[in-house]
């Protein structure tokens, strides 16, 4: 059973339960018979562990505090062949095991879990962490436009991609996807996804996808857990510690926006960015889901995502939709734009238009 | 017939009602496009959240098009940041040539002109031929080189308009306001504008390493 317990397979109420059936039984009470005189029966029996198992606790709290000890155990077993680590290391990982959805923290238990994990990593490597929980800017929608006449396919913008967003640099998973086209169509069958020629090519032109942090995002709606959202400022993302890396909602992108962490992310550790943000760059574990953020640790502190910034063309276009004066509402004012799908009715926040 | 017109009544009675006024007494009005949720969006006066002390640096413009300030990158100072054109320049270009110090080969000696063809553009269609610390309209208006781009605009009116509006040229600061940009200049070579062939900075997926 403690290995259930371990895997999450099964709650503390369970064990609660099944205890209670093995103690009742006892009892020979048969439900369907007399019930009041069962229920009575069973109360009287419960009294053993009513104070271990029915007190007043959230599942997590309970689970966590009966944990935390066998932790601190094994840590100071620990600690004894070993100086360095301490039973405060295994307490932070088992608190931050337990720890709860990003958005029903308090802003005391988002700072208890940023210092958690800056403490972890700084044991772990020596490097300072800095992990932002910023929240959303108010009146702030942000919105992207991409200009398919002035991309020339140089894929700047996904090497700064990968670099500013702590990607696995092996697996080659990439948040921005550049096709290219050959004129006349838009057709992402007939497209070329891994050119390497000189750029841009003859007759053809170049068409970046990458997440685009729908309106009414369906990867949200069939996640199972809760793990992904979308934030005030319309950043769809994801709680890296909440996410049970089942891909439903990779399944339920209909732009192939999502990425899966197959393995352990590889970034060597002198490339880390050390400016992160809890939902946005800090680094992911092997099984769970991530996607562009819009840059999150950089939009919110009124920075241009790195895509934008490291495009040499221009091609690339941020801002806030809500701000009349902004150059995205310019674009969508007076180009002519299109969207991917819009049929679907998922009205994502990233358009393309022309020269 | 009276009948008829009775039960004509009730109908247009019922079908007003279903279709006015219960959406707008029971249903909330709800904005089902994101683009009337962005248009109808009030933002207030203050709304200014990020300030850039580097926006200081850049030479301001009025966009006619724009309420807000706009900020490009200065011209004039990096071009005078030794010495003034007219320094060298005090005579026509074909006297410099014929001087017996011609041989000597100063700033920017191999300059050609890849950009429209002779009979659209010469030198002096940008340069002033009075004043060559300046440049010079269409029509000889003298212009400052940090308003080259009122230059480029007599023959690109689509790309200035685009640019003044943001669908064209590289931001430099970030999304807010002000907008800091680049100007023509920055980017394209007035004597050559176009961008040579390159390669990409990266293999675009992992198919290809396979």
């Amino acid at each position: 059973m403690i290995f259930d317990l371990l895997k999450g397979n099964i709650s503390i109420e369970d064990i609660a339960f099944s205890n209670k059936k093995t103690i009742s039984s006892k009892g020979s009470c048969k439900c369907g018979g007399d019930s009041s005189k069962c229920q009575s029966n069973n109360e009287k029996d419960s009294d053993e562990y009513d104070q271990v198992f029915n007190k007043k606790l959230s599942r997590r709290s309970a689970f966590s505090a009966m944990t935390k000890s066998l932790a601190v155990g094994a840590g100071l077993t620990q600690s004894a062949c070993n100086p360095f680590s301490s039973s405060e290391k295994s307490e932070m990982q088992w608190e931050e095991f337990f720890k709860k959805n990003y958005r029903l923290m308090s802003d005391n238990e988002k700072d208890q879990t940023v210092h958690r994990l800056t403490s972890l990593y700084e044991k772990r490597t020596g490097n300072h962490v800095n992990i932002s929980t910023d929240d959303p800017n108010e009146n702030v929608l942000y919105g992207y436009a991409f200009n398919i006449s002035q991309c020339k396919g140089y894929m700047d913008c996904v090497n700064a991609c990968v670099k500013e967003n702590n990607q696995d640099r092996s697996s080659q998973m990439q948040y921005i996807r550049i096709h290219e086209i050959e004129n006349g169509q838009i057709n992402f069958e007939g497209a070329e996804d891994n050119f390497y020629h000189e750029v841009p090519a003859e007759g053809h032109f170049y068409m970046g996808t990458q997440c685009y942090h729908c309106e009414n995002p369906p990867c949200v709606d069939v996640c199972p857990v809760g793990a992904t959202w979308q934030e005030k400022d319309g950043i769809v993302v994801i709680d890296y510690d909440w996410c049970i890396g089942c891909r439903y909602c990779m399944a339920a992108c209909p732009y192939d926006g999502r990425r899966f962490n197959w393995k352990s992310p590889d970034v060597p550790e002198s490339e880390v960015n050390l400016v992160q943000h809890y939902l946005g760059n800090r680094l992911r574990k092997k099984g769970v889901m991530e996607k562009c953020t819009f840059c999150i640790q950089r939009s919110r502190k009124g920075k241009n995502p790195a895509c934008v910034e490291a495009c040499p063309t221009g091609a690339r276009i941020f801002g806030n939709l809500l701000d009349p004066n902004s150059t995205i509402r310019w674009v969508l004012d007076n180009k002519k734009v299109f969207r991917l799908k819009e049929d679907l009715g998922t009205e994502p926040k990233f358009w393309y238009f022309m020269d | 017939m009276k009948k008829n017109f009775v039960l004509f009544v009730i109908l247009l009675v019922i079908l007003v009602i279903s279709t006015e006024i219960i959406p707008k007494t029971f249903g909330s009005h709800k904005e089902h496009h994101l683009l009337d949720r962005i248009r109808h969006h009030q933002l207030p006066a203050d709304h200014l959240m990020f300030n850039h002390p580097d926006s200081n640096l850049y030479h301001q413009v009025n966009c006619d098009s724009l309420n807000n300030n706009c900020f490009f990158t200065e011209r004039s100072s990096v071009l005078t940041a030794s010495t003034s054109c007219s320094n060298c320049h005090d005579q026509p270009l074909e006297l410099l040539k014929k001087q017996s110090n011609s041989s000597i080969k100063r700033s920017h000696w191999d300059v050609t002109l890849f950009h429209a063809d002779k009979s659209i553009m010469t030198c002096t269609t940008c340069h002033s031929e009075q004043n060559m610390d300046q440049l010079s309209t269409l029509t000889g208006e003298a212009l400052l080189f940090d308003n080259s781009f009122k230059l480029c605009a007599q023959c690109h009116s689509t790309q200035y308009t685009d640019w003044k509006g943001g669908a064209h040229g590289k931001e430099l600061l970030g999304w807010q306001s002000p907008r800091v940009a680049k100007t023509c200049v920055s980017c394209h070579n007035p004597h050559n504008p176009g961008f040579p062939k390159r390669f990409p900075a990266r293999l675009n997926t992992q198919t290809l390493q396979n």
